[in-house]
């Protein structure tokens, strides 16, 4: 990469690979998928707001936030492991409904509730985990998608007097952050158009660290490791190392994430319905995966930004929205693997291309 | 023998016959499904999607379909039905499926053979979600009447035994005749050889490399076929909207998995073990009757994986 | 010294015995070749030593201690390791990770809780990584996807997979199966780099019988199931047992 060849374009052309060089350095540092984060958690809401069709209300953005998380965690399960599950509502609904049923049993503190989800969800993995990872493949999704309507019908029945079964759980209390900002209370000024209000600050500070954590986890051995799971499982555990474990730490990796999403999802919407346990739920997350793209940290978020965008705005115009996620999906299963996020890195690949061959 | 055991004759017979009925539809809609996944080492969802075009298209056959959903309304359809009963419709539809069925291998099973499995199932849900939103667009999501066909209406009473709905005697007698006709296929022909053989021995499926060998496309339809004609029976049973084909994926890949896979006496075996659970429960304890299914299934993955006749291990 | 002991060795699928009251033992150093007709058992016996496989009956101890049957990522960790007959590395890797995985297994434990470590810092599995493809010559090629190299390439790449945490006792599965005479050439070099650079004894599965008695210090012979001979190249080349077990014989 370097300039020094071409010495007649050297100069723009040192620039740019110069450019390309120092950007590509950037993107590798520690911090930079959470400073990216960040900007895109300011800058994201007052573009979306602007699109067509959109009402500007801050709820669906936060929405997008929150199965971000969800599905980014459920990543690390299906395009780093490979392993598909069909019944992560399971963890979804067991950690929405525990943070509703702790906030009017004990506190309505809503990191606290976060908390109680998250745990709730893990040590549900642990369980379920054991039992479901005995066999791979096809075995492994019915396994997930039988115990997630397991706890779908229990919920229903048996405990319906604890969740409100069919009505789902209402009631649900969430008190002032540290017991003193109001989620809905909105800040002024400057801070005001950037941060919104208390809430979206706490929505918004998941997403990013949920995203920090992902990428960490991916650069750790954890990340290496579960990719050849994913491609070569005799091999891995052949080089010395406990293949099963790991892939109980990918599932409970990834409940973890889907719970502290859905301790977020009942402060946020203060209600838990029936549906979060339901294998919908569980068909959703993994369309928004795919349609995001599982060979990234990244794609996710997009498939949760399509997918919601399409459902809640696209919906209120098109009746056949659901189809139309279809074919998408089926496009990318069959196509384009890399999903949407590939096409974003298809634009950035040419962008840099263009670049490094200078005018042309 | 006393009023009581009179009685509990009754409630065991009634047992018997809603068993049978449940297990018919589960076992007509599995043995397809375990036969691909045997022999072709492939994860069909899509399997449910010719189930729902038994059922909508044996609704237009037999009665009419009104195309009253947006997509349907826009087009003006308005409704469209032959009208030539219920035995038309299974005389046609299991046909149709069976050509269906070959589609459905020729154009969405080939391309994904050496796809992972996750490819495979990911693919199949997803054309099943399509053909579920476009039959919701064409003919609308609210639920509609398939009406019994006028001879199977009202029931049969057999004395102190109890009355029975004679259409869910219907059901067992036409599942009983096809689940027959295709066992005595399967046993008694080159065809059904070449398939026996394949499912008893993947590995030599693997060396013959041609996946698509004649036995095998036709295995594929006719399992199709069975799905389709599960839809016709089961139309007049279940609520007819267009979720039901996930509704019952689910309950008949329980019953591939309980059964074995690639059995198709696993398939009656297991369809008749899940009816039974999911029947009983649901006259003892009917809030846990969904939920018995589930866990019956689960131990039975967990225990013996290749299920109760299953010769096949569909491992990684 | 016996770095393995096999005694009373059987594995049975059913009605078939496919290893049949084995007994071998390996002595730490040397080079022992496990040769035998096909279907012999030769595949079966590394398998149900290196964990693959249940035993129907037997014990196997390796440094002295009980390995029977336990699970691979166990055996390896104790410094038992093996190649594999088709390249089994990790296709959309690339050859640098494929080496980062192999140096996991060797520095990281067969399991670890910090799912937050950092890798790019982790210099005791990087420094392994690059040793092990600098080792095999594959270093110039790190950047690649593993399943772009060529064959020749890929099961290079496979053994220095296996190589990669320095084992003390090293199964090479028909490492030649396929490959043309260069090939043939270049890995049996290979191994006999590896037998004079490293500490390390080498039981080889093969069929090319040249190679056999070029790097054997020892041979056992399997037939359907059971050891019909052991001994030196030499004895083995004389006995008459061994050359009926090869159908019409084979020139040793």
């Amino acid at each position: 990469m370097s300039g020094e060849a071409e010495a007649s374009t050297g100069q723009s052309r040192g620039e740019a690979d110069d450019l390309v060089a120092r950007w590509d350095a950037l993107r590798r540092r520690e911090a930079f998928p959470a400073i990216a984060a960040i900007a895109f958690v300011i800058v994201f809401p007052l573009i979306f707001t602007n699109l067509p069709a959109y009402n500007g209300y801050m709820s669906l953005v936060e929405l997008i936030y929150i199965w971000a998380i969800f599905a980014i965690g459920f990543n690390l399960l299906l395009g780093y492991t490979g392993l598909l599950s069909f019944g992560h509502a399971a963890f979804w609904g067991a950690g929405a409904y525990a943070a509703g049923l702790f906030s009017v049993a004990v506190s309505g503190d809503p990191l606290v509730m976060v908390l109680v989800a998250a745990v709730t969800a893990v040590v549900l993995a642990m369980f379920l985990g054991v039992l479901s990872l005995r066999r791979g493949g096809i075995y492994f999704a019915i396994l997930t998608l039988a115990f997630g309507q397991m706890m779908y019908y229990i919920a229903l029945g048996p405990l319906g007097a604890i969740t409100g079964g069919e009505d789902g759980f209402t009631g649900v209390t969430v008190d002032p952050l540290f017991g003193v900002l109001e989620m809905g209370a909105e800040f002024a000024g400057v801070l005001g158009v950037l941060l919104h209000d208390v809430g979206y600050v706490v929505f918004a500070s998941f997403f990013v660290l949920a995203v920090a954590a992902a990428v960490r986890i991916v650069r750790s051995p954890y990340g290496t490791i579960f990719q050849a799971i994913a491609e070569n499982e005799q091999r891995v555990e052949f080089l010395g190392l406990h293949v099963w474990r790991y892939k109980l730490a990918a599932f409970v990796l990834s409940a973890a994430f889907a719970g502290v999403a859905a301790g977020l999802h009942t402060v946020h919407a203060r209600y838990v319905a029936i549906a979060s346990l339901y294998w919908i739920t569980s068909g959703d997350i993994v369309i928004m995966t795919v349609l995001g793209g599982t060979s990234s940290v990244f794609g996710p978020i997009l498939g949760a930004l399509a997918f919601l965008y399409v459902e809640n705005i696209v919906s209120g115009e098109i009746a056949f929205w659901l189809l139309i996620l279809g074919v998408l999906f089926v496009t990318v299963v069959w196509l384009f693997p890399s999903g949407l996020w590939g096409v974003v890195s298809a634009v950035r690949t040419a962008v840099r291309r263009r670049l490094l061959e200078g005018r042309s | 023998m006393g009023v009581a055991g009179v009685s509990l004759l009754a409630t065991g017979i009634g047992f018997l016959i809603q068993t049978l009925a449940v297990a018919s539809i589960y076992i007509l809609v599995a043995i397809g499904l375990s036969i691909t996944l045997g022999t072709l080492k492939f994860v069909n969802f899509a399997h449910a999607a010719v189930y729902l075009a038994g059922i909508y298209i044996g609704l237009a056959v037999a009665l009419e379909l009104p195309f009253s959903g947006d997509i349907g309304r826009g087009i003006g359809l308005g409704e469209v039905g032959l009208g030539l009963g219920f035995l038309a419709a299974l005389a046609v539809i299991p046909i149709i499926s069976f050509g269906l069925g070959l589609l459905m291998e020729r154009f969405i099973a080939r391309p994904f053979y050496d796809r992972p499995d996750t490819d495979q199932i990911l693919v199949t849900f997803g054309v099943l979600l399509i053909v579920q939103e476009v039959i919701r667009g064409l003919v609308g999501g609210r639920s509609m009447t398939f009406t019994r066909p006028e001879w199977a209406q009202g029931a049969i009473g057999l004395g102190p035994l109890g009355t029975f709905a004679r259409w869910r005697l219907a059901i067992i007698a036409i599942t009983a005749v096809l689940v027959v006709v295709v066992y005595l296929y399967i046993e008694y022909t080159d065809v059904g050889l070449a398939v026996r053989a394949g499912t008893e021995d993947a590995e030599m499926v693997n060396l013959l490399g041609v996946r698509v060998t004649r036995p095998f496309l036709l295995i594929f339809g006719v399992g199709s076929g069975l799905a389709g004609a599960a839809g016709v029976v089961s139309g007049p049973v279940f609520s007819v909207v267009p979720e039901v084909g996930i509704g019952v994926l689910v309950p008949a890949f329980l019953v591939v998995v309980v059964g074995g896979v690639g059995s198709l006496v696993g398939s009656v075996v297991g369809g008749l073990l899940i009816g039974a659970v999911e029947v009983g429960l649901q006259m003892g304890a009917p809030t846990w009757a969904s939920v018995g299914i589930y866990a019956l299934a689960a131990v039975v993955i967990m225990l013996r994986p290749a299920g109760l006749f299953g010769v096949v291990e569909v491992d990684e | 010294m016996t770095i393995l002991a096999i005694t009373g060795l059987t594995k049975r699928f059913g009605n078939l015995t496919a290893v049949d009251d084995l007994s071998l033992h390996i002595e730490r150093g040397e080079s022992l070749s496990i040769i035998g007709p096909n279907g012999a058992g030769k595949s079966t016996t590394v398998n149900l030593i290196t964990g693959l496989l249940q035993p129907s009956a037997g014990e196997v101890l390796f440094h002295g201690e009980d390995i029977t049957g336990a699970q691979p990522h166990e055996i390896l960790q104790r410094g038992l390791s093996r190649s594999f007959q088709t390249a089994s590395i990790f296709p959309e890797l690339t050859v640098e990770q494929n080496a980062i995985v192999a140096a996991l297994g060797a520095e990281h434990g067969s399991f670890s809780l910090n799912f937050l470590r950092r890798l790019v810092g982790y210099d005791a599995v990087a420094e392994r990584a690059r040793r092990t493809l600098e080792d095999m010559g594959l270093y110039e090629q790190r950047e690649l996807e593993a399943q772009s190299l060529p064959y020749g390439d890929k099961r290079r790449l496979e053994m220095a997979l296996a190589l990669t945490s320095d084992p003390d006792l090293l199964f090479l599965d028909e490492p030649t199966a396929g490959m043309s005479p260069d090939e043939t050439e270049t890995t049996v070099t290979l191994i006999e780099r590896v037998k004079q650079e490293r500490d390390v004894t080498i039981v080889l599965i093969e069929h090319d019988m040249e190679i056999v008695f070029r790097i054997s210090d020892r041979i056992a012979v399997l037939s359907q199931g059971a050891k019909i001979a052991d001994g030196t190249p030499a004895e083995i080349q004389g006995d008459p047992t061994v050359q009926k077990a090869y159908l019409g014989g084979i020139e040793l």
